[in-house]
């Protein structure tokens, strides 16, 4: 009985033992801080993203080719967050509240970039900015700024265009739309190309369940989705007004767009509606250059066209409006202030945002790179479903300029984005009349902006 | 439990040698067997319920970490009596309960006698009843949102061809989205309903109904002086866990509707999803799952009182 009650108890604690150690190794941090040390002069870097797999290769190869260029530099690449850039920033600010020497990190948008140096968690780049001699307009699309302080170098460009289905515009007799156009003249379009009944319908175009489809121009020419510099809400924009009774009359006058229920019921797939040929027009971005040469993926057998974001009309201009510059997307690199090597940390973030790299898989933010080799890369081998120059005039024409930065950040945006949604289903589905709408839109985003913006 | 306390007495004390007794080291071990399970309970469950108590009186961005907690005192609560979403949500929530509650008890008791006396192949018909009550929720509401679209799914398009020019569009009407997702979800958990009554039913003792019958009682008699007070206990079941049910529906409107449009559809567990995991207000959320919280409770304490009482 004793040595039967010893050995349960020794078997016990064992167990106990297993389980605490099991428990702990749960909370303890994997690897210790004290990754960035000199060692023999070399000094080594972090590099922060949210790759995944098949990103992760190409940013791999692109820092073995810096680390080539300097041989007493070397630089860990870390994924937070594979494939997912919000729970990337989630990480990250662990990361830097619990002190860790954050060197460099690639961050989703200017937006991310401003939040976190109002905060006092990345470090200026003015004086490195200043002994190399460059001015960072002249460098960057975006420069993201608080005061007078450059927190970021961007590192991707995102465009948005539309997409049009070629065969069906030489069918309607339309040119590919320039540079200029406007939104009356995209109704006027798809009514056009607007063709049969039934389940064969061929609409105009396709507008998703995304806030960008319920006022293309805010997210397109405005520099902030949500608010003016001034930090009011723009749902008091004439723009939204315009906007919303342009797709009413889209689905129930003209019958040229998907009715906003059918999209909401069917959880429909834009690639698809425009690949299928269900859609002839649609309004997207450069990440989808790849896909209508993809026909493993997307089997259709028409050609694509590209041509610059629809503008306002004249009665429909937003407020401070700057002549039809576009919004251009995109990641930035920023530094930490707790860097201990700032000056190689500036030398990687320079290199990986202007160089020309084959493993390039994005457009850069950097004006002086070559992005036409990009393009054809992107393209890849079929290029006869492509209207090559349309898309280059699309991205690269003259006309094509892009705003800046919004000095402004909105951390409330998904509160935001719920009341324009609310709003839009109050004005499509429940037929609430626009004035009402926009009013209590206005009133909604107004009482979340005093409660949840800083100023 | 109890056994494993260890009981002190006077003499045991005085011999400090002899503290190790053997039952001491009997109940010693029956504490360290305990232990993963006790402190996994504590860890998972006691300081997660304090932890949100004490959430929901602070504001808590959850992306700025542990240091972004700050206290807010009743901030919350009297936030959540001016939000007309939460106000939205609990009417919701009681229009849901009122459909997904007594008119599948009804219409199951009915379905469940026929089953049990009239129909030929019960068990085929126990068995077609059942299966939409272990397929996912998620395949069902897939199924569903196709015969419910708007434009070309068949219900509409009957409705359209019985001359209706502007049929509803179910899940995509702030009128209506609520109301679908109740029929849903009262289908699918038919089957479930409709095999505990018919347990019942076995139960009650056939003598009844002959004797019943001599006496000249029709059918619709018998069903409401025999079969529905015979079936007291099993109704009382059903309304409870389906009440409580019905108060804690999540999967299907966050997969259906997203609580939309236009908040037609939300409920109290979806808005603190969404407070949560969405705008990131844990404090707020945390708030809102203690009015939950008050109302279960609220529910179940008046039913055992109804139970006494019986």
């Amino acid at each position: 009985m004793r040595r039967k009650s010893k050995r349960n108890l020794v078997a016990s604690l064992c167990l106990m033992l297993a389980v605490f150690t099991a428990l702990s190794g749960c909370g303890s941090k994997p690897d210790s801080a004290g990754g960035t040390g000199k060692s023999d002069g070399q000094v080594t870097l972090k590099y922060y993203n949210w790759d995944n797999a098949d990103q992760e290769g190409a940013t791999d190869a692109m820092l073995k080719e810096f680390e080539a260029q300097n041989p007493d530099i070397k630089v860990e690449h870390v994924v937070l967050v594979p494939g997912n850039s919000v729970e990337m920033l989630k990480k990250l600010d662990f990361l830097i509240s619990s002190g860790e020497a954050v060197d460099v990190v690639n961050v989703p948008s200017s937006g991310a970039v401003i939040e976190r140096a109002a905060r006092g968690a990345l470090a200026p780049l003015n004086d490195l900015f200043q002994s190399e001699g460059v001015k960072p307009e002249d460098e960057y699309y975006v420069n993201p700024k608080v005061g007078d302080k450059y927190y970021g170098m961007q590192m991707t460009a995102g465009y948005q265009f539309v997409l049009l289905n070629k065969d069906a515009l030489d069918e309607a007799g339309l040119p590919v739309p320039k540079y200029g156009w406007t939104w009356d003249d995209f109704r006027d379009y798809a009514k056009k190309l607007t063709k049969g009944e039934g389940v064969d319908k061929r609409y105009g175009t396709y507008f998703h369940t995304w806030e960008l489809y319920m006022n293309a121009p805010a997210q397109t020419v405005m520099k902030d989705p949500f608010r003016y510099d001034d930090g009011t809400t723009i749902l008091a924009d004439p723009t939204y007004k315009y906007f919303f009774q342009l797709r009413k009359d889209m689905e129930t006058v003209d019958k040229s767009a998907k009715p906003y229920a059918d999209t909401l019921a069917a959880k429909l797939n834009y690639r698809s509606e425009f690949f299928s040929g269900d859609a002839a027009m649609l309004l997207s971005g450069s990440f989808m250059i790849p896909d209508p040469g993809n026909i493993e993926q997307y089997p259709h057998d028409f050609k694509t066209a590209f041509a610059p974001v629809p503008l306002p009309p004249q009665n429909a201009l937003p407020k401070d409006y700057e002549g039809g510059k576009y919004f251009v997307g995109g990641g930035q690199l920023v530094m930490g202030a707790t860097s201990k090597h700032k000056e190689e940390a500036y030398k990687l973030m320079r290199f990986m945002t202007t160089t020309d790299s084959e493993s390039r898989s994005e457009f850069a933010g950097a004006k002086k790179s070559d992005q036409n080799k990009l393009v054809d890369r992107l393209i890849g081998k079929n290029t006869d479903k492509y209207d090559v120059d349309s898309l280059k005039s699309t991205l690269f024409g003259p006309d094509i300029k892009y705003l800046d930065a919004s000095p402004i950040v909105t951390v409330s945006s998904s509160d935001l984005s719920k009341v324009i949604d609310d709003g839009f289903s109050k004005f499509m589905l429940s037929n609430e009349p626009i004035e009402v709408v926009q009013k209590w839109m206005v009133d909604e985003a107004t009482k979340i902006i005093n409660e949840k913006e800083a100023k | 439990m109890e056994a494993a306390k260890p009981t002190f007495t006077n003499e045991k004390l005085q011999d400090s040698r002899k503290f190790w007794t053997p039952k001491r080291k009997e109940a010693l071990v029956g504490w360290l067997f305990l232990a993963p399970e006790i402190v996994g309970m504590l860890l998972l469950n006691v300081f997660a319920l304090g932890f949100s108590l004490y959430l929901s009186f602070t504001s808590w961005n959850l992306l700025s970490g542990v240091s972004g907690i700050k206290f807010a005192g009743l901030e919350n609560y009297i936030h959540m009596l001016h939000d007309p979403t939460i106000l939205k949500a609990l009417k919701n929530n009681l229009i849901y309960t009122v459909l997904t509650v007594p008119v599948p008890i009804a219409i199951a008791l009915v379905l469940a006698v026929l089953i049990h006396n009239k129909v030929f192949w019960k068990d085929y018909f126990k068995v077609v009843f059942f299966i939409p009550y272990i397929s996912s929720i998620i395949a069902i509401a897939a199924v569903w949102s196709a015969l419910f679209h708007p434009s070309l799914g068949p219900i509409n398009q009957l409705l359209m061809d019985l001359g209706i020019s502007n049929p509803p569009k179910w899940l995509v009407d702030p009128k209506t989205s609520l109301i679908s997702i109740a029929i849903i979800s009262s289908w699918a958990g038919l089957g479930y309903t409709i095999i505990i009554y018919l347990a019942g039913l076995t139960s009650i003792s056939s003598e009844l109904y002959e004797a019943a019958e001599i006496d000249g009682a029709t059918s619709l008699t018998k069903f409401f002086k025999i079969t529905v007070p015979l079936l007291r206990s099993t109704t009382f079941f059903l309304i409870i866990t389906m009440l409580i049910g019905s108060f804690k529906v999540f999967d299907i409107i966050s997969y259906l509707t997203e609580g939309g449009p236009d908040n037609s559809s939300t409920v109290i567990v979806f808005r603190i999803y969404e407070e949560g995991f969405v705008n990131y207000n844990m404090g707020y959320a945390s708030a809102i799952s203690w009015l939950l919280f008050a109302i279960i409770a609220i529910i179940t304490a008046a039913t055992w009182k109804m139970r006494k009482e019986e």
